[in-house]
């Protein structure tokens, strides 16, 4: 008779963490092939599509870019929030929220200077996002709900929301549902490459506020002990249910700004299919990379170079667009398989 | 196979050795357990009693020694083999699902249940148990809302419906009433008369007299003796349990003392459970003065520590700290006041082991004006101050960049206590401190409690180990189910009279229990220099 | 009064998609098991019902598919979580996601398609003559009259049957139920199986025997739904009735609102279901109710050696 026994790890090299991830990736990949094969297509023909169209040509590389762009301010709110062990699987609709308030005030309100006008759009776009988060923020520490299924059905109220004013107030001449497109001083300049957009610079210098927030002031310090240990955080006289709040309102703010970098970046007017699941695949960026910022950036870029990838497989190769949605799920499941790998040594043992 | 000529052994278990970590739990232990015995396992805390007896039930694997029941080598592969095989333990921590009713729990994984329940039969069967052991509990009712002693009576029989043939209870009646502990040992008595084996863990010592037919004594994981009741009395069980006196003395100068530094007045806290763990408590501590506390583990004193540094509710009672009420201050607030608390939980709550050592240093002083840099934290001036402490105090490490959780327990002692003394607080907490510690780090702890006192600090000991208590406390209280039995000046009582005192008598009755002999009542002499 | 019947005979129509997700999140959560991925599962066994209603035209097929699907959704989850020891509430999010996209990668196909062969209704004779309730409850297909009975037939598992027992004890406490003789590794795997099973065949009978055809995403947040009514029920399926329909009434009701001149914007109906599931949630949290939450739900169960 076989036992299977598991074994603590002493010491994990990241190393060898590394080749892990990189082997669950390379089955994810693997599982893919079989998935695009059942179609009637060759999956080494398609693999290979995905990486030549997302980085083969400059344009390939500008189309990822852009869609990096969400990713990383997707990536970091549901990041800060999972380093204080918090779910904030409402990304989705905290976009869009964000989206529409800054759209909000683009149709009744005034046309600013370009420069304060952005600056305006982004303040709104962080604001509605975090006040679309504190409403699970608050449902979570006054009456200890369950933050997965409140952000989560927040979401379709979000976008119903946004569905409201795009089929009511803000519908199209031609009775579609996208509002005008914006006025020249509401839309983030190219810098030169494709379509990548200021927003880019937006989020990188996040990144690095971000670090320097973590990583350089008393609140970040709060925020890193907290995450550690619910314990000794207390033990150290910090105020939970506050660092609580603050976690949802960044994350939320994150997430809206990845919605004004989307309406005003990109489509440059707000309609139904701005995000194409920007809020969902952040939580995969921030199950890869957990803590630090930039690696989050390293990540972003990795999965927009699926999205990208998907992209293009559904043009040149007439696979369903959802074909993007199944690897990325792929992925999360082998990453997640990978886990137990990275934590015991298998040993399998003979005899009772 | 059967090893020893006495028909009669139940369970046999030879040189029992076990060690977690590097600390020896069990040392060479030998225990017996014959049919239709009662046999008491009495010692404090961290004498290796519950972990000896995880051992008999498949919880831990013996590192040394062999264990045989009815005659047969022991060798356990999963949970649960134990109680197939009949030997069945009631933990201080009920393992019953309170989600189900008492005759659910009962009749759990029982490998006579046929797929469909039939309740009237099953019901009917354990009556006959309730009428055999005569002790009836309702069969319908929800466990989770049962109150703790009825809980444990459906424990108890739970472990008789599956016909085990030895029962361990660990510490039974620190949950009960005196009704219902006495009810209990009434029906421990009548399960014995059945012919089954009785081990019964305990560190009081009205009990061990009441039902044991022996008594086996642990003490640092070694076996004192076992003994017959009839061949015993409390005076030499106690003086088993705590042992000889030290030899290590501490120079304690005369300090001028700071009066009233932390006052408490009837103090009541609950534990976690909602149970009162901190009962009606009053007194007064001066700077320049340690109060140890003895007693055993679980009488209230994580509570009380607790309340002191405001990481737990204050129910009723007031503490003043300096003349102070801060009975309702936050533990933010009692830290910038002064109060410094060194927990017994090292490694979960005196720091966050993911962070870095320097992080873990800054955990009480990040928020002061020296280390602001402008609108950020000043993160050279922080491991430059991390630096001199790793320093100042010994702390063997060749990165402050490194998770504190890879430091061995000496040094994260050193490091927490390093960090709590140069804030300069003026009450110190100390909760079971040497713990777990080597010899070098016991050593450092101590002198550096015994400097702060010198320095005019007021400070808490709480502690198991008594060449502490002994050796550096002015004032000595022992801890009993919430509240002092005694209280008293460090050389007024003997190790013995303190023994009594933690297994539930009062100072008079300590006293008078111990002159009945013909010892020495007199422990050490203070030494003033 | 002919309006009122309508609406409850759609509430009971409509909410038996979410009684049978319910019952089957239900039996997995209470071993311990969360599992997140119903909407997932649910649109797979939707997508691959309907796929095997079209091309084969049998309706016991299609029921089979779901099953077998929903199943092997869950024995998924169930492997990642207990055996690989994977986060619960990751795990189920991946579900989700898989089922959502592969449902719709492979269900391009069968946009737009109709039925042949579908669930017609089964008038019971003399049952549905009673005024108001006969019209309401008696004259559906057979997928609502078995919801009508799984719930009953659940709890008497549940609370009458060796392995109830073993299941309840599962969810509330792993370690202590392991030491009286409960295998509560096979406890787990197989209700996460049969809770998926069950999700599989809410999910078919969305798509064949309520909507009768496919959209990707035809769902819309039921999974999600679901979960917050397991809640609800206390984990208890026969107070899943009552969610089940109370919900199924509230869709139609918002549906319906505009017909009373109600003046709201109407496509801000379309969150009334996710509003009041935030808002049922609430309700709970505030009383306390959940006094059935399996104590270990969602916690790892680690033993060192499996065998």
């Amino acid at each position: 008779m076989f036992k299977i026994k598991l074994e603590q790890k002493e010491r994990v090299s990241k190393r060898e963490e590394l080749i892990i991830t990189l082997s669950a990736i390379g089955i994810a990949f693997v599982l893919s092939g079989i998935f695009i094969a059942l179609n009637g297509v060759n999956p080494f023909v398609a693999l290979w599509k995905v990486i030549t169209s997302a980085l083969g040509t400059p344009y390939g590389i500008s189309e990822t870019l852009v869609k990096a762009i969400p990713l990383i301010f997707t990536g970091l709110a549901v990041a800060i929030a999972l380093n204080s062990k918090l779910w904030n699987i409402g990304a989705e609709g905290q976009l869009f929220f964000g989206a529409t308030l800054a759209t909000a005030f683009i149709i009744y309100g005034p046309v600013l200077p370009k420069p304060l006008e952005l600056t305006v759009l982004i303040i709104l776009g962080a604001i509605g996002g975090a006040l679309w988060a504190a409403i699970p923020a608050l449902l979570k520490i006054k009456f200890k709900m369950n933050e997965v299924i409140s952000t989560l059905l927040l979401n379709y109220v979000a976008i119903n929301i946004t569905d409201y004013f795009l089929f009511g107030p803000w519908k199209g001449k031609d009775n579609f549902p996208y509002t005008p497109e914006f006025p020249v001083e509401a839309k983030f300049d190219r810098i030169g490459f494709g379509r990548v957009h200021t927003g880019l610079f937006i989020a990188l210098v996040l990144v690095v506020l971000l670090y320097i927030l973590i990583y350089h002031t008393k609140t970040g310090y709060k925020l890193r002990l907290t995450g550690s240990s619910l314990k000794a955080a207390k033990y150290a006289g910090i105020n939970i249910k506050k660092m609580m709040f603050m976690v949802f309102l960044m994350s939320g703010a994150l997430a809206g700004l990845a919605g004004v970098s989307l309406v005003s970046g990109v489509e440059y007017k707000l309609h139904q299919q701005i995000s194409t699941g920007y809020g969902y695949t952040g939580i995969i960026v921030a199950w890869l990379a957990r803590t630090n910022p930039f690696i989050i950036v390293i990540f972003a870029i990795f999965l927009s170079i699926l999205l990208k990838g998907a992209d293009s497989l559904q043009i040149a190769m007439r696979l369903p667009a959802a074909v993007g949605v199944v690897m990325q799920a792929l992925i999360l499941f082998a990453i997640l398989g990978s886990e137990l790998f990275k934590n015991y040594n298998i040993k399998l043992i003979r005899g009772k | 196979m059967i090893l020893s000529d006495n028909n009669n052994n139940l369970v046999l278990m030879k040189n029992i050795s076990k060690s977690f970590f590097g600390n020896k739990v069990n040392t060479n232990v030998d225990f017996t357990l014959e049919k239709g015995e009662i046999h008491a396992l009495l010692g404090e805390n961290g004498a290796g009693k519950t972990t000896l007896m995880n051992m008999l039930t498949g919880v831990y694997f013996p590192d040394e020694g062999d264990i045989y029941f009815k005659g047969d080598k022991l060798n356990f592969n999963f949970p649960g083999e134990a109680l197939k095989i009949g030997i069945g333990m009631v933990h201080q921590r009920f393992s019953l699902v309170g989600n189900l009713t008492v005759l659910e729990n009962l009749i759990l994984g029982h490998p006579d249940n046929k797929y469909v329940i039939n309740i009237p039969e099953k019901k009917k069967l354990i009556k006959t148990y309730m009428d055999q052991f005569n002790f009836q509990v309702d069969l319908d009712a929800i466990v989770g809302e049962l109150p703790i002693g009825v809980r444990q009576k459906v424990e108890i029989l739970k472990m008789l419906v599956r016909e085990v043939d030895v029962l361990i209870v660990d510490e039974p009646t620190t949950v009960l009433t005196k009704q219902e502990a006495d009810n209990l040992m009434e029906i421990l008595k009548s399960i014995a008369k059945t012919g089954k084996g009785i081990i019964f863990i305990t560190h009081k010592m009205s009990e061990v007299f009441n039902i044991a037919d022996k008594i086996t004594v642990l003490r640092k994981g070694l076996k004192i003796a076992t003994v017959d009741k009839n061949d015993t009395n409390p005076r030499k069980l106690a003086k088993m349990m705590v042992g000889k006196e030290s030899e290590i003395t501490f120079e304690r100068p005369k300090v001028e003392t700071k009066p009233s530094v932390i006052k408490i007045q009837n103090l009541f806290v609950n534990s976690d459970k909602g149970v009162l763990a901190v009962n009606n408590l009053s007194f007064d501590l001066a700077g320049g003065e340690i109060i140890g506390i003895a007693g055993v583990s679980g009488n209230g004193q994580v509570e009380l520590a607790d309340a002191l540094t405001g990481n737990r509710d204050v129910i009723r009672g007031k503490i003043f700290f300096k003349g102070d009420d801060i009975s309702n201050d936050s533990p933010v607030k009692r830290i910038d006041k002064g109060v410094s608390y060194v927990p017994g939980d090292r490694i979960r709550v005196g720091v966050a082991g993911n962070q870095s050592v320097w992080e873990n240093i800054i955990m009480k002083v990040y928020r002061l004006p020296k280390f602001k840099k402008g609108v950020l934290l000043d993160n050279k001036k922080l491991k430059e101050y991390a630096e001199k402490i790793i320093e100042k105090y010994n702390i063997f490490l060749p990165s402050i960049n490194l998770p504190a959780l890879l430091l061995s327990g000496g040094n994260l002692q050193k490091l927490i206590i390093g960090r709590e003394m140069e804030r300069d607080c003026d009450l110190y907490v100390f909760v079971y401190p040497t713990r777990g510690l080597d010899v070098g780090a016991t050593e450092f702890v101590r002198n550096a409690i015994l400097q702060l006192r010198n320095q005019g600090k007021a400070v808490i000991l709480i502690s198991g180990d008594f060449d502490e208590i002994f050796g550096l406390s002015d004032r000595i209280a022992v801890m009993y189910e919430g509240n002092f039995t005694g209280i008293f000046n460090n050389g007024d009582h003997s190790l013995e009279e303190i023994g009594l005192m933690m297994s539930g008598c009062t100072e008079e009755e300590a006293v008078k229990e111990m002159s009945s002999g013909s010892e020495d009542k007199k422990g050490k002499e203070v030494t003033d220099v | 009064m002919n309006d009122v019947i309508t609406i409850l005979y759609a509430a009971i129509a409509s909410g038996t998609i979410i009684l049978y997700a319910t019952i089957g999140e239900i039996i997995t959560e209470r071993s311990g098991i969360l599992n997140l991925g119903v909407e997932g599962i649910m649109l797979m066994g939707a997508f691959f019902g309907f796929y095997l209603a079209y091309t084969t035209e049998s309706l016991i097929l299609a029921i089979l598919g779901a099953a077998l699907i929903g199943g092997a959704m869950g024995l998924i989850h169930a492997l990642m979580t207990i055996t690989l020891q994977a986060n619960q509430v990751v795990s189920g999010l991946a579900l989700t996601m898989f089922g959502t996209g592969a449902s719709a990668f492979f269900g391009v196909s069968m946009v737009g398609k109709t039925l042949k062969a579908s669930f017609e209704a089964i008038p019971i004779p003399l049952l549905n003559k009673i005024p108001v309730l006969g019209e309401v409850l008696f004259n559906h297909n057979i997928l609502v009259y078995f919801a009508f009975v799984l719930p009953v037939i659940v709890w008497f598992v549940f609370n009458r049957t060796k392995w109830g027992l073993a299941l309840r004890s599962s969810g509330e406490e792993p370690l202590s139920s392991e030491i009286m003789g409960i295998k509560v590794i096979k406890v787990r795997y197989i209700a996460t199986i049969v809770g998926g099973i069950f999700i599989g065949i809410s999910g078919v009978y969305l798509s064949v025997g309520y909507s009768r055809l496919w959209v990707e995403g035809m769902t819309a947040g039921k999974g999600w739904i679901t979960i917050a009514l397991v809640i609800f029920a206390n984990w208890n399926p026969l107070i899943a009735y009552g969610g089940a329909y109370l919900f199924g009434g509230l869709t139609q009701l918002g549906l319906n609102l505009q017909k009373f001149n109600i003046p709201f914007p109407i496509i801000l109906l379309k969150s009334i279901p996710y509003v009041f599931t935030l808002l049922f949630l609430l309700f709970i949290s505030i009383k306390g109710k959940r006094s059935n939450l399996p104590k270990a739900l969602g916690e790892s169960y680690f033993r060192e050696s499996r065998g």
